[in-house]
C-alpha cells in the first residue's frame, strides 16, 4: 500500500503566517529504519508513516514552538514509546529554555510562568510481522483537535469528538507545566484499528472540525466538500468562503480560527 | 447579532475605567483604605489584560485603555510620560508600571497555606479628596468614546469599569443609560461598576438580582451595570454558570474574572 498526503494551514483572518500556532508534522519511514515490539500483540511492528497536528493555544506563552515540538516528538515515536513521560519531560524542558531566553519584560515573563498549551492528534501507520498483509493505524489524542476517518465516502470514526456541539472553548489541552497535566492519562484517546484501500483519514484543528461535523450532520455533503480540497489554494478559499458565511444560528459557519488540514488516502 | 465581534489588533477595543477618587474613599476598608481597595483593583485588572494581550514577546494592540479619575476634578488621569492623553494602546500601557514585589497567599496543597512572593504592576496609587460627581465621569466617559468608536464603529464596544464607593453627588442614573446607549455595530456600550464598601455583606459577585445588597447605592449600581451579553457569559464556563440576567456588578470583590470572558484566545480547561 501507499500513502497519498496533502497538507496545509493557515491563520485567523488578519493574522500573519508567522503567528499561526497550528502545527503539522508527516513523517514517512523507511521499512528498515524503525520498529518496535507491540507488547499487546505480541508481534514486531513496523511504523511507515507518522502524521501529526498540534494546535497551540493562542492565550498562552510562545503557543506556536510548543504546538511544533508536539508533533516533531510525535513524528519522532512519543506516543508509541514506552517513555512517553520522558519525551514529554524533554520537550517541556526545551520550550522552557526557548520561554525563558525571551521573557524579558514582566509581562512576558508572567505569561511564561502560566505556560504553553496544545492539542495534539496524531497517526501512525504500521504493518505487524505475523500480518504483513495488513496496513494497521493507531491514533492518540488529546484535546479538540480531530481525525475522522472515512471510507468509501462515509464517516466511519470521528475521534476524539463525534458531534460539532461537543467543541467547547476550553478544552482540555497538552500542557508545558506538568502539574497542569496531572490526569493526563485519562485524557489521551488511543484507538487502533485496520486500513482498506481508499480509505481517508482527515486530520483537522477545531475549527475545521466542527465546521466538517456540522456541515456533515446538517447537509450531508462534508466529505464531498473535502474531497475537492486538493490544493493549497482550495483549501484557503473554502476557508475564507465559510468563515464569511452563516449558519441557521446566525453565527459564521466556520470560526476564525488558526487551520491545519492534513489528508492521507491508503492507496 | 450583537457583543460578537472580534477583537484584535486590526479591530481593538476599549476599556475606559472610571476612579473615584473622592474625599469618602480614604474610609478604612477590609484593613486598608477604600481608594486603596481601588487602586489594587484596576492595577490587578490591568496586569491581568496586559498578560491576556501578550503574544510571544509583545503585547499586542488588541485594546486601547483610558482612566478617568473623579474628585476634587474629574479628568484623565494616567500620569508619567502617558499624562494628558485618553485612550491609549495597551502595549504602551503594559510599559510604564512600576513593578513591586508583594506577598500573597497560596493554598499550599495540604490543607494549609503558604505565602509567597509575587509581581505586582503599579500604574495606579491611592487618591481621595473632594466630592463624587460620577455623573460628569460618565458623560466625558460618553463623549470620548463617541470620538473613539467614530475611528472603530464596528469594534467589539467599549466596556467602562467604574469603581467607587457607591455615594455619588446626585443620581447618575441617566447619565449612566446615556452612556450605555453610545454604540459601535456590535452593541452598546458595557458599563460595569465595582462597589468598594464599609458595608458588611461579604463578597458578591455578577448578581443576577438585587435582593442581597446591603444598601441603596449598591442597588443603584446594580441597576446602571449592564447585562453580560451571551458570549460573555459562554465564555465564563465552567468556571461560572451565569444566569440570563446577571449584571456586570460586583461588590466588595474584583472584576478580575471578567477579563477571561473576552473572546481573545483560546485558553485552556481546568486541570
Amino acid at each position: 500500500m501507499e500513502f497519498g498526503v496533502f497538507h496545509h494551514r493557515l491563520p485567523k483572518a488578519g493574522h500573519d503566517f508567522d503567528e499561526c500556532a497550528d502545527n503539522i508534522q508527516i513523517e514517512e519511514l523507511p521499512i528498515d529504519s524503525a520498529y518496535s515490539t507491540d507488547a499487546e500483540a505480541n508481534s514486531t511492528i513496523v511504523p511507515l508513516l507518522r502524521a501529526a497536528i498540534a494546535d497551540g493555544a493562542t492565550d498562552s506563552a510562545f503557543p506556536s514552538y510548543w504546538s511544533a515540538l508536539l508533533v516533531n516528538a510525535y513524528s519522532k515515536g512519543m506516543c508509541e514509546s514506552d517513555s512517553w513521560d520522558d519525551a514529554l519531560a524533554e520537550i517541556r524542558q526545551l520550550w522552557q529554555e526557548h520561554a525563558d531566553a525571551r521573557a524579558k519584560a514582566w509581562y512576558v515573563r508572567e505569561k511564561v510562568v502560566q505556560g504553553a498549551f496544545s492539542t495534539l492528534v496524531g497517526v501512525t501507520f504500521y504493518s505487524r510481522a505475523d500480518r504483513p498483509a495488513e496496513l494497521g493505524w493507531r491514533v492518540c489524542a488529546v484535546g479538540d483537535s480531530c481525525i475522522f476517518i472515512v471510507r468509501e465516502n462515509s464517516l466511519i470514526k470521528s475521534i476524539p469528538i463525534d458531534d460539532f456541539v461537543q467543541f467547547r472553548s476550553r478544552p482540555y489541552l497538552l500542557a508545558t507545566n506538568e502539574q497542569d497535566n496531572l490526569n493526563l492519562e485519562e485524557k489521551l484517546r488511543h484507538h487502533t484499528g485496520v486500513c482498506s484501500t481508499g480509505d481517508q483519514f482527515l486530520l483537522m484543528s477545531d475549527a475545521l472540525a466542527c465546521w466538517f461535523l456540522r456541515r456533515q450532520s446538517q447537509h450531508g455533503d462534508a466529505i464531498l466538500v473535502m474531497n475537492a480540497i486538493v490544493t493549497a489554494e482550495s483549501l484557503e478559499d473554502l476557508v475564507h468562503e465559510q468563515r464569511a458565511a452563516r449558519c441557521e444560528s446566525g453565527y459564521p459557519a466556520m470560526r476564525n480560527d488558526d487551520v491545519a488540514f492534513v489528508r492521507i488516502e491508503i492507496k | 447579532m450583537v457583543y460578537e465581534a472580534e477583537i484584535s489588533r486590526a479591530n481593538p477595543s476599549c476599556f475606559l475605567f472610571l476612579l473615584d477618587q473622592s474625599g469618602s474613599m480614604q474610609d478604612a476598608w477590609s484593613g486598608t483604605t477604600k481608594a486603596q481597595g481601588v487602586a489594587d483593583a484596576i492595577n490587578r485588572i490591568l496586569q491581568n489584560l496586559i498578560i491576556r494581550c501578550t503574544s510571544g514577546e509583545s503585547v499586542l494592540d488588541r485594546f486601547s485603555i483610558g482612566v478617568i479619575g473623579y474628585g476634587a476634578r474629574v479628568d484623565f488621569a494616567l500620569n508619567s510620560s502617558l499624562a494628558g492623553r485618553k485612550l491609549i494602546p495597551i502595549s504602551e500601557i503594559a510599559d510604564v508600571p512600576r513593578i513591586e514585589t508583594r506577598q500573597k497567599k497560596f493554598p499550599d496543597g495540604a490543607g494549609g497555606i503558604v505565602e509567597q512572593s509575587v509581581t505586582f504592576p503599579v500604574w495606579f496609587d491611592p487618591v481621595a479628596s473632594g466630592s463624587t460627581p460620577m455623573s460628569q465621569a460618565f458623560d466625558l466617559a460618553a463623549q470620548t468614546l463617541k470620538e473613539w468608536l467614530m475611528q472603530y464603529p464596528d469594534s467589539f464596544p467599549p466596556i467602562v469599569i467604574n469603581l467607587t464607593d457607591g455615594e455619588p453627588d446626585k443620581d447618575p442614573s441617566r447619565h449612566a443609560e446615556q452612556l450605555r446607549n453610545v454604540r459601535s455595530n456590535d452593541g452598546g456600550v458595557l458599563l460595569f461598576n465595582i462597589h468598594i464598601s464599609s458595608k458588611d455583606a461579604g463578597k458578591i459577585e455578577f448578581p443576577d438580582t438585587d435582593a442581597k445588597l446591603p444598601d441603596n447605592y449598591a442597588r443603584q449600581l446594580f441597576t446602571m451595570s449592564s447585562l453580560l451579553p451571551d458570549r460573555m457569559r459562554d465564555l465564563a464556563k465552567p468556571d461560572y454558570d451565569f444566569p440570563l440576567n446577571t449584571r456586570g456588578f460586583v461588590f466588595n470583590a474584583d472584576l478580575v474574572g471578567l477579563v477571561n470572558f473576552l473572546d481573545i484566545g483560546t485558553r485552556a480547561a481546568q486541570r
